[in-house]
């Protein structure tokens, strides 16, 4: 049985039909791309699958449970992180206690009304380890909203690979970082995604094709491909759809 | 250690303050000052710590205070029955208990909609309390004896002494109890709430639950400030779960400093003084409190301890001293244009009548009295305002450590 599966799912807002009957499967330990032009609907995509919006047709199973109205705190508890393309930090905490809140329900803390934070030696070990991880053990004291723009997409990034949970969305996760801090963060998401599925959104095609096994192409609001890299390269409907574009020739030559 | 200090010092006040205030007055003063601590914290648990403005926080203050008037008008009728020092234990569970109930729903959402249902609660409470005269009292109150409840170590709590240290012990463990909160996984999970609930939501929590158990922990403090009020007054009106009750506790939060723990103390004691003391000099007192917490949201967004927290800086640099003068120089014109602004307004609403004004008899209803308070305050503002640029100079060297 695939880890998740979509089944003729289709969104729409108001008048305009954002995905059409969309059926998609990601299998377990899988990393799986989806790539496709600005506005084809990647992060609506998303959306349904995390539980921020629910479809108007279709059903969507995470582990073999129909999801697809389910809030996004139980997905969360079933095992789903995902990343948000713009930052959604909380911005009054500083980058460590950031990271501390998402480390907290992971490692049985949940909403516990005895346990001392100052005491929870393990937890602070684990949060400085992250922070280093994500290069940010620098800033550990700096509010999330007075960090640089490349900063907080870093601790985006933390906030959800912190889940350790089993399948995680990231949505454009190196969209506007440096090339160095790009590089970084693939080394990160390669390692920390070992052993667990991995779902992308993002148009750097480097990163794509360092990280991605599988990938699927969104055009319009429609999946119009499926394959190895290999066969993403070579597809003609692929091609066409980008045409006009640099991305795949970017990627071809990456 | 060094975190231990602001708890000793915490405790000492509690402790000295009777000896240097030992009057009748004195002692009610420190009573009311600790009962207003204790509940203004468990105000900014929810709108500092959890992001949720609540109107209508008397009522679980209020509910609680009636639990304990009617706890002692209980022992009045049944005898003794359990000591009087747990009776701001009752009334927190009833504020807790009531907090539940309504938070169930309220919590839902935060921003304007949980604000307009703790606004549309605490008009629906005071309202009820004019109704059900049983459990309220009607225009009268409910009153209790303290005193009736079996001796507590040779304390019967007949004397303002007495109450007041049980007050003391109880705005003490309070006050640590909502401390060691903010440090608990709740705690910090209602900061993120507060800040992002949506994000919180996708790390798997329900961000209702979040808001419901600090509501429910803030309802409980508010319940034993409650009953503790009770216990000093003997009497519990409507009042005390009226609107201007959670507004005032609302403004000695905000004037205080929602953003540090310690700011709602601070408030609170400022308050407690200005509304005891104040109001014994002036009847305007409302008026300019009112006129502070503007300027407080105007100009102080973080309050009095935002004020004072704006200093640590040039005083790790060892500059502080550096802002003395620009200070002086500052505050001169501007208390004397305040002053002004003071006298202007005591003699206006006492029309005709002479004014004592910091131990000066100003007659009213003349013309040339107040030209020359309007002449004061016009040239006391344009001095003020020509010192601005200095002291304005002043505070960029001391903050970024250039010596001038
Ligand atoms: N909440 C919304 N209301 C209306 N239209 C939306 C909404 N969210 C996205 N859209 C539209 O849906 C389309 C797909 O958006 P999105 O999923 O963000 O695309 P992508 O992530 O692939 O760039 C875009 O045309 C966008 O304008
Ligand atoms: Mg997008």
């Amino acid at each position: 049985m695939s880890l998740l599966q979509l089944q003729c799912v289709s969104k729409h807002f108001g008048r305009t039909r954002v995905l059409e009957d969309i059926s998609l499967t990601v299998e377990a330990g899988e990393r799986h791309a989806i790539i496709g032009p600005n506005g084809a609907g990647k992060s609506t995509l998303f959306d349904l699958i995390s539980g921020r919006l629910s479809p108007d047709s279709g059903s969507i199973h995470f582990r073999g449970q129909a999801i697809q109205a389910r809030p996004p705190h139980e997905l969360a508890q079933l095992g789903l992180a995902r990343s948000f393309q713009l930052s959604s930090l909380f911005p009054r905490l500083s980058a460590f206690e950031n990271l501390r809140c998402a480390l907290l329900r992971p490692m049985g803390f949940g909403l516990s009304l005895t346990r001392l934070l100052p005491r929870a030696h393990a937890l602070t070990a684990r949060t400085e380890a992250l922070l280093e991880e994500i290069g940010l053990a620098e800033r550990r004291n700096t509010l999330a909203a007075e960090l640089s723009y490349a900063e907080q997409r870093a601790l985006e990034l933390g906030l959800t690979l912190a889940s350790g949970a089993e399948l995680i969305l990231l949505d454009e996760p190196v969209a506007g970082m440096s090339r160095s801090e790009a590089a970084q963060a693939i080394q990160l998401i390669r390692r920390v995604t070992q052993g667990r599925t991995l779902l992308l959104v993002e148009h750097d095609m480097g990163a794509v094709f360092e990280l991605a096994e599988r990938i699927s192409v969104l055009a319009d609001g429609r999946l119009i491909a499926s394959g190895s890299p290999a066969q993403i390269r070579t597809n003609p409907l692929v091609q066409q759809a980008y045409l006009g574009s640099a991305i795949m020739q970017e990627g071809v030559d990456a | 250690m060094r975190h231990l200090l602001p708890w000793g010092i915490f405790a000492l006040s509690l402790l000295l303050l009777p000896w240097l205030f030992p009057s009748v007055l004195g002692i009610s003063i420190l009573n009311e000052m600790a009962i207003a601590i204790v509940f203004a914290l468990s105000y900014n648990m929810l709108l500092g710590q959890g992001g949720m403005l609540s109107f209508g926080h008397a009522v679980y203050f209020g509910l609680g205070g009636f639990l304990a008037a009617h706890a002692m008008l209980g022992m009045e009728q049944d005898g003794p029955v359990f000591s009087v020092t747990l009776i701001p234990l009752v009334a927190g569970i009833g504020g807790l208990l009531a907090a539940l109930l309504i938070g169930s729903f309220s919590t839902r959402r935060a921003g304007t909609s949980f604000a307009m249902i703790s606004l549309g609660l605490g008009e629906l409470l005071a309202a009820l309390s004019l109704i059900l005269v049983g459990f309220f009292g009607g225009e009268a109150g409910i009153s209790g004896d303290r005193s009736l409840g079996p001796d507590f170590f040779g304390f019967d709590f007949a004397q303002d002494r007495q109450v007041y240290a049980l007050a003391a012990v109880w705005t003490f463990a309070s006050t640590l109890l909502m401390y060691l909160f903010t440090l608990t996984p709740a705690g910090r999970m209602a900061n993120a709430v507060r800040d992002n609930p949506e994000r919180a939501a996708f790390l798997g929590y329900r961000v209702q639950r979040v808001r419901l158990l600090s509501f429910v922990v803030s309802g409980f403090f508010a319940g034993a400030a409650g009953g503790l009020f009770a216990l000093h007054n003997e009497i519990l009106s409507a009042q005390s779960l009226s609107t201007a009750n959670s507004g005032n506790v609302l403004l000695m939060a905000y004037i205080g400093g929602i953003g540090f723990f310690i700011g709602p103390i601070i408030g609170a004691v400022l308050l407690t003084l200005i509304n005891s003391v104040l109001s014994h000099y002036t009847d305007l007192w409302l008026l300019y409190l009112g006129i502070s917490f503007v300027l407080t949201v105007m100009f102080l967004p973080q309050g009095l301890t935002g004020l004072l927290m704006m200093h640590v800086a040039p005083w790790r640099r060892g500059l502080l001293h550096t802002l003395l003068r620009p200070y002086l120089r500052t505050a001169v014109p501007a208390l004397l244009c305040v002053s002004g602004l003071l006298a202007l307004l005591e003699t206006l609403h006492h029309q005709g009548e002479a004014v004592i004004f910091l131990g000066i008899s100003l007659p009213g209803g003349q013309a040339s009295n107040w030209l020359a308070i309007v002449l004061i305050i016009t040239l006391a503002a344009l001095d003020w305002h020509r010192s601005l640029p200095a002291l304005r100079a002043a505070w960029q060297r001391a903050t970024r450590g250039e010596t001038p």
